[in-house]
């Protein structure tokens, strides 16, 4: 642990009251005298305020929609009770209806390619990640991850797979490989390099790999597949559960 | 305590970051709370829906919190008791409006604190806007540390690392990004 990862474990311990008395009226007094560190604290909270406004608004947003699904509730009812006599106006309304959405369902992009663009997101280079200073240009372009995160995936995937046949890769390699895979497109590799780590179900990988899987066969117009790995998602609690629930409502 | 109640306080999946029984719940009482909003407050609907919206939330954050661990009410009358305080507070707020209406600008640049304060609610509204970009695995840490307040061990199980530290690690290098990302955001806007 550095020295800014020691400080802000140290504040969140201040902020969250699990300091004892002595440390408290240590940290305290020298919140009094340090500027810098007044600053850090103050930061740590307005960071904290604002991740936590974050997650509250995405139930916001999904009880707004319940709202929504409310109020169109008595709508559907009024009509269900008048149902019973079509007026010629409302069977113009309807064949006029059916048009737009034959128009809309001819101009839409098939559902794969939409949940893919819905649904990806690049996952985060935490094996390496780059740092702006103090890093040459050798070191850098030595490390697969770092090439990944610097978005250059075709040399990434050139390391990788050097590293691949050399027989010295583990599951991160193995991932990260079959994600440089899918950014370029080539999503049979990208399948079978995810699957590999998917299969091993091993570690904190387990569940991104079977994610990415899951996406990668999206890609590759491989639905059944698709729908069988994000049943498994789906099937205990995980990050990607909820999204997983989601694809499959849409899939279905 | 009534069966449907029963069936809906899921306090557990709740914990588990599970938002269905809370939507639940929106739908099952929604409709009473506003109406009684609107008799007993003669308040505007949105607000009463916005206000029960609030509600929920609440009811969400003391379950992560801690705060509650087992209903001794009713689950309407908890309800209500946050709904019925949260309006109470929007009302005060909107007669602290009126009131200061005549205050103009100049006699705010005159208190720093006030200054402080509106740049404070600026860099919060700018990790909230930072945070929609944050990609995975940031975001479940992040999610399950400071808005679920899980601990690392916890994180550990649910992401499958080897151990506390590991999760502590991750969470360490998430938070350090996105605080880059803010900083590096509004470097020229002299913010920080």
């Amino acid at each position: 642990m550095d020295h800014n990862d020691q400080l802000i474990d140290k504040i969140e311990r201040y902020l969250n009251g699990e300091m004892d008395r002595s440390e408290k009226e240590t940290f305290e007094a020298a919140l009094q005298n340090d500027k810098s560190l007044a600053e850090s604290v103050t930061l740590h909270q307005e960071t904290m305020h604002g991740i936590n406004q974050f997650f509250a608004h995405q139930l916001k947003q999904s009880l707004q929609k319940a709202e929504k699904d409310l109020a169109d509730q008595p709508d559907d009812q009024r009509l269900g009770g008048r149902g019973k006599k079509m007026y010629w106006w409302m069977g113009l309304a309807a064949s006029l209806l059916v048009g737009i959405v034959l128009i809309f369902l001819f101009n839409q992009k098939p559902v794969h390619q939409e949940i893919f663009a819905t649904y990806y997101r690049p996952y985060l280079n935490l094996v390496s990640p780059l740092e702006r200073s103090g890093e040459s240009a050798e070191e850098f372009n030595q490390d697969p991850f770092k090439l990944y995160e610097s978005g250059d995936f075709e040399q990434a995937i050139d390391l990788f797979e050097k590293l691949k046949n050399e027989g010295t890769v583990g599951n991160e390699h193995l991932f990260y490989l079959g994600l440089s895979y899918l950014e370029t497109d080539q999503v049979d590799e990208a399948v079978e390099n995810l699957l590999l780590v998917a299969q091993r179900n091993e570690g904190f990988l387990a569940n991104p790999s079977q994610w990415y899987l899951a996406l990668a066969y999206v890609k590759a117009e491989q639905l059944q597949a698709a729908q069988e790995a994000f049943e498994e998602l789906a099937g205990y609690s995980n990050e990607y559960q909820d999204q997983a629930k989601e694809i499959l409502e849409r899939l279905r | 305590m009534a069966g449907v109640e029963n069936d809906l306080i899921d306090l557990k999946s709740i914990k588990a970051g599970d938002d269905q029984p809370l939507i639940n719940i929106y739908k099952l009482y929604r409709q009473e709370f506003v109406t009684w909003a609107l008799q007993r407050y003669k308040m505007d609907k949105d607000d009463a829906i916005d206000i029960f919206q609030d509600a929920i939330i609440c009811f969400q954050r003391n379950i992560f919190q801690g705060k509650l661990e087992q209903l001794n009410s009713s689950l309407k009358t908890y309800l209500y008791g946050i709904g019925k305080n949260l309006i109470r507070d929007k009302m005060k707020k909107n007669k602290r409006m009126v009131k200061n209406h005549h205050i103009s600008e100049i006699d705010h640049i005159q208190y720093p604190e006030v200054i402080e304060s509106i740049y404070s609610h600026e860099r919060s509204q700018l990790v909230f806007q930072i945070m929609k970009k944050v990609q995975e695995p940031c975001l479940s840490i992040l999610k399950m540390f400071y808005y679920q307040s899980l601990s690392m061990k916890e994180i550990a199980e649910k992401l499958n690392y080897k151990n506390e530290n590991v999760a502590k690690t991750q969470k360490l290098r998430c938070l350090n990004l996105l605080k880059k990302k803010v900083k590096d955001t509004y470097k020229k806007d002299d913010l920080f």
